[in-house]
């Protein structure tokens, strides 16, 4: 499988408008797969990405889209509880982000 | 107060055990009144007396009329100014409760020393002055001093059997 | 009441601590305590102080420490109103008993500074040598000073011989005896511990007697004499066991086994002593019945109701704080995010965790009070061979147990399986103190909302749990049972990558099991065949709305109504919808033998028995289940959260017990649940569970059939549902 990050939208976002993300992102290059997580229990609605590798310009164009969009206060959440505001995340960041993804797998 | 008294009391509250001196001088207390009002003021004075089997009794409240005089079965602890047999009933009653009390609390000071086997057969003595004079109060207290050699041994089911007697003999 | 009456039930009630029924004495204590506690009178103030003590001790042996300390200073102010003399007597004992407290090294109270200053204290008060000697000893046993120890208790063993204190004899020989076998003299340990014994198996308490035996088992074990030792270690276990079926509550049953775990740990060595499979079984059969106490005490006893001769005020209140917190819930679920945020928000949170507690104190209280609970039964004895024997061979089956060295660091998982021949199998793994925190971490990491790029089974642990030699074992039928422990309790082990590509159950189907003694607790009883379905994808708590319920409850419904018609009920309720106002109550619950729930769950930590399933406006408790009736019924709820368990400090509890809905749920006669370990993802749960649902009602076993379900989830997906989406269903329960 490959590895997989979420992006949480902020609270009160719609089941259509993850949907409608969700699409687009399946759209760019580098994305092998994508959903929508809507939990039975707490309010977030969560769009998670499979990526074929998780390279710097495949996770950029994500972001570029999110905000392209008119998304705000989207956040990325990785396994160990690592979280990144798309709003303020810096090219630095986004390697961080890469590094700990590659630890946590 | 007899400042050798004194002494032994003060031993007593940072002991925390009755020293046998202290015991010696209660059991010639007891017998020799002059000096027991004396002691029994000081001990009660302390919370002695809040201490032990229960609260003191009332001799009075626990005697009841009737015609055939009492018999004395055991040595008196003291000798009397007359012969127990021409005492009139109800002060026989007073003096055999008396000489409950002073058995009962050697039988106490036995079992506090560690001296279980004594110690009941004290009670077991005074569980049969307690039934002739037949004051239900002496027998449960005396039941409740067998229960307490009995939970110390660890019958428990002995325990339980004196404690019931106990509380037959109040209830009765 | 008289002061000699007051007397009498104290003396009465410390008995009943010795014949091992400690919550009987803290009951007895506590209501002479609650009555007497304002007297003026000396006398009565002295008993009320004795009580105290008493009392102090009870909990001190209940492992309740602070309640116990809490006790000593209540009496140590009732003693300061009392004339010198008998305050002089009381006072000594508060503080040499606040010492043993202070200075128990398991106590969560646990401070030898302190414990040194009340000892200190003690010494103030000059007494017989033999009391300091013996704090001294317990100190010198504590720090495991073992030549020290025994030396003090045999002189203090001396002095109560002489005073006839036969008890406190019997227990200083019994203290000796376990510090000489920690020694390796076994002679010397062997002559203490029969003589202990000789005197607690005629007086008890039971406790101290299955310490004797447990060390007496030890020195048998020792000698070769595997057989003696493994017979003194079971009747050890049998009169630990009888002591923890006293206690009806179930925290206060596990601050009771805190310490007594190690009973099993020693059972389990002593047991491992005998070579081949009978070394194998004994050490498995000791490793299950070191789990799930409360709950196989439950199940053993479901047909007594919970609330049977219980004051009708008391339900009343407990049903009105039930509706109560329903009410405060949905006033809270319903403010927005920053409204939450507000005083009033804060204020509505705060008082649904005061709420929680009443309830659960009450249901403490209810349960300690109900006549019938007082007579339980005993689970069947536990023979595993035999209870292995009798399921159908295509379950294998696979155990953990873990193991502390009480010496040192060192933490080895012990694994225990059989397949379809029933010969019986073993291995221990070491673990690392690294590995042992990534095992704590991923559980701290699953609970909540899981990220779905979270892996629900670290790769790097799968050998450690997984022996290669039970897989290869599998056969293309085969369904594995699995019997966790403590620190895997809890974690999907169904989701252990098996190789690069698939993990557990996509290999084998599997289920769970809290403890294979429940076996003996089966029922052969048939369930009913209808079906009733429950849906609810709009509350009135104001939680989002769920699009996928209507799908899935349509769908299962439609898949039962072709295979049992007549035999489905099939409802999706709307937001303002009251259970028992539309006949949907937990009553009619009873007359299905499937149920499937799906809504909004909750689970907040600190709060497992208000765990609930948010149907319409009604919030179905875990509480609530207690008085429920679901004869043999398998249970699905497809829901958020419902199959955590409490941990409160983040580690498993003591007991190993699994607090939750389990509890009510099995005890209310269900045989199998599918829960959510955590946030459920709904779209997943729809696939799995219509999925599940169509391979059941063509005959399918329910193990075959949630693998089946989870297949169709992962495939639902082009290149794979992740694993953190599906690894949350958890079946548990009793193989069919």
């Amino acid at each position: 499988m490959s590895e997989i990050i979420t992006f949480k939208l902020p609270d009160g976002s719609s089941v259509e408008s993850a949907k409608s993300l969700e699409t687009g992102i399946k759209q760019i290059a580098g994305v092998s797969s994508a959903g929508v997580q809507q939990t039975r229990g707490a309010e977030a609605i969560m769009v998670w990405v499979g990526l074929a590798k998780p390279v710097m310009d495949v996770v950029t164009k994500i972001i570029e889209f999110i905000k392209g969009k008119g998304l705000t206060g989207v956040e990325i959440q990785l396994p160990n509880h690592v979280t990144l505001k798309v709003d303020s995340a810096s090219p630095a960041d986004i390697e961080r982000l890469l590094k700990a993804l590659r630890e946590a797998s | 107060m007899n400042q050798d008294l004194e002494k032994l009391i003060e031993e007593l509250i940072k002991e925390g055990q009755v020293p046998p001196e202290l015991l010696q001088q209660i059991q010639e207390a007891m017998n020799d009144p002059s000096k027991l009002d004396e002691v029994l003021s000081v001990l009660k004075g302390l919370g002695a007396d809040q201490m032990g089997s229960g609260p003191p009794l009332d001799i009075a409240a626990y005697y009841r009329e009737g015609k055939k005089p009492y018999a004395l079965r055991w040595k008196l602890g003291a000798p009397l100014p007359m012969p127990f047999e021409q005492l009139d009933r109800k002060t026989q009653f007073f003096v055999l409760f008396q000489e409950w009390t002073r058995r009962e609390m050697e039988g106490m000071m036995a079992l506090q020393s560690g001296r279980v086997d004594d110690a009941g057969e004290i009670f077991r003595e005074c569980l049969k002055r307690a039934q002739q004079i037949d004051v239900g109060e002496l027998v449960a207290r005396t039941y409740d001093d067998l229960a307490k050699i009995a939970d110390r041994l660890g019958d428990r089911t002995a325990g339980r059997d004196y404690s019931r007697k106990a509380a037959e003999a109040r209830a009765a | 009441m008289d002061t000699a009456t007051l007397h009498a039930r104290r003396i009465e009630a410390m008995r009943n601590l010795d014949d091992g029924k400690l919550p009987e004495a803290e009951t007895e204590l506590t209501a002479l305590i609650s009555q007497f506690e304002g007297a003026s009178d000396p006398w009565t103030i002295g008993e009320v102080a004795s009580c105290l003590q008493d009392r102090a001790t009870v909990r001190r042996f209940s492992n309740r420490w602070q309640e116990a300390l809490d006790d000593l200073s209540r009496c140590e102010r009732a003693a300061m109103r009392l004339p010198p003399l008998p305050r002089r007597m009381t006072l000594p004992n508060v503080h040499y008993m606040r010492a043993l407290v202070l200075g128990t090294p398991y106590a969560d109270v646990y401070n030898p500074g302190d414990a040194k200053k009340a000892l200190a204290e003690f010494r103030k008060y000059p007494g017989p040598a033999w009391v300091a000697d013996s704090a001294e000893a317990d100190i010198a046993f504590n720090e495991r000073d073992w030549d020290n120890a025994a030396a003090l208790y045999l002189s203090v063993a001396g002095s109560l011989e002489r005073e006839s204190w036969m008890q406190g004899l019997a227990g200083c020989r019994l203290r000796a005896g376990e510090c000489y076998v920690e020694l390796q003299r076994w002679t010397d340990a062997e002559r203490q511990l029969n003589a202990s014994l000789a005197f607690l198996e005629k007086s008890g308490p039971p406790d101290m007697m299955a310490g004797a035996r447990l060390n007496l088992a030890r020195v048998r074990s020792a000698r070769g004499e595997s057989d003696e030792a493994w017979d003194l270690a079971l009747s050890a276990l049998s009169g630990i066991e009888s002591m923890v079926r006293h206690f009806r509550d179930v925290n206060e049953q596990q601050r009771f086994l805190a310490n007594k775990l190690r009973f099993y740990d020693r059972a389990f060595e002593i047991a491992q002593t005998k070579s081949g499979a009978e070394g194998t079984w004994r050490a498995w059969s000791i490793a299950e019945r070191a789990k799930g106490f409360y709950l196989c005490q439950l199940v053993a006893n479901a047909e007594i109701g919970l609330f049977e001769g219980i004051d009708p005020d008391q339900i009343a209140r407990l049903r009105s704080l039930e509706s109560e917190l329903d009410e405060t819930e949905r006033f809270f679920s319903n403010l927005s995010p920053q409204a939450k945020a507000s005083p009033q928000g804060q204020s509505a949170d705060s008082r649904i965790t005061s709420i929680s507690q009443q309830k659960r104190d009450l249901l403490a209280t209810l349960m300690k009070q109900n006549p019938r609970w007082a007579a339980l039964k005993t689970p069947p004895p536990f023979d595993i061979k035999s209870e292995l024997k009798k399921l159908n061979p295509q379950w294998a089956v696979l155990s953990y147990y873990w193991v502390a060295d009480p010496n040192g660091d060192q933490v080895c998982l012990h694994i225990f399986w059989t397949g379809r021949d029933r010969l019986p199998h073993r291995l221990a793994v070491p673990w690392t103190s690294p590995e042992l925190d990534a095992l704590d971490n991923l559980r701290s990491l699953l609970r909540g909302t899981v990220s779905a790029g979270q892996s629900p089974f670290p790769r790097k642990l799968a050998s450690k749990v997984l022996p290669p030699q039970l897989l290869d074992s599998l056969a293309p039928d085969s369904q594995l049972l699995i019997s966790p422990h403590e620190r895997l309790k809890g974690i999907p082990l169904h989701a252990i990558p098996v190789d690069d590509d698939r993990r557990l159950i996509q290999i084998v189907p599997v289920q769970f099991i809290p403890t294979l003694t429940l076996l003996t607790l089966r029922s052969n009883a048939v369930p009913s065949d209808k079906i009733l379905l429950l849906g609810c994808p709009t509350n009135g708590f104001g939680d989002a709305p769920l699009p996928d319920v209507e799908t899935e409850i349509t769908s299962i419904a439609e898949i039962w109504q072709a295979q049992r018609p007549g035999k489905v009920e099939s409802h999706i309720l709307p937001p303002d919808a009251l259970l028992d106002s539309d006949n949907l109550g937990l009553e009619h619950w009873s007359d299905f033998g499937t149920l499937q729930i799906a809504c909004h769950g909750t689970f907040r930590e600190g709060m497992p028995f208000d765990a609930a399933l948010r149907l319409g406006s009604d919030a179905v408790r875990a509480s609530e289940l207690f008085s429920s009736h679901l004869p043999n019924a398998r249970v699905f709820l497809s829901a958020c959260s419902l199959g955590s368990q409490e941990y409160g400090s983040g580690r498993p509890t003591a007991g190993d017990e699994w607090i939750g809905l389990y509890l009510p749920l099995f005890y209310a006669g269900a045989q199998q649940l599918l829960v959510s370990l955590y946030e459920a993802d709904s779209e997943t749960a729809m696939h799995m569970m219509v999925e599940l649902h169509a391979k059941l009602s063509r005959g399918v076993p329910l193990a075959p059939a949630l693998q089946s379900g989870i297949g169709a989830a992962i495939a639902s997906v082009p290149g794979g549902r992740p694993p953190a989406l599906w690894a949350n269903w958890y079946l548990v329960g009793l193989p069919n």
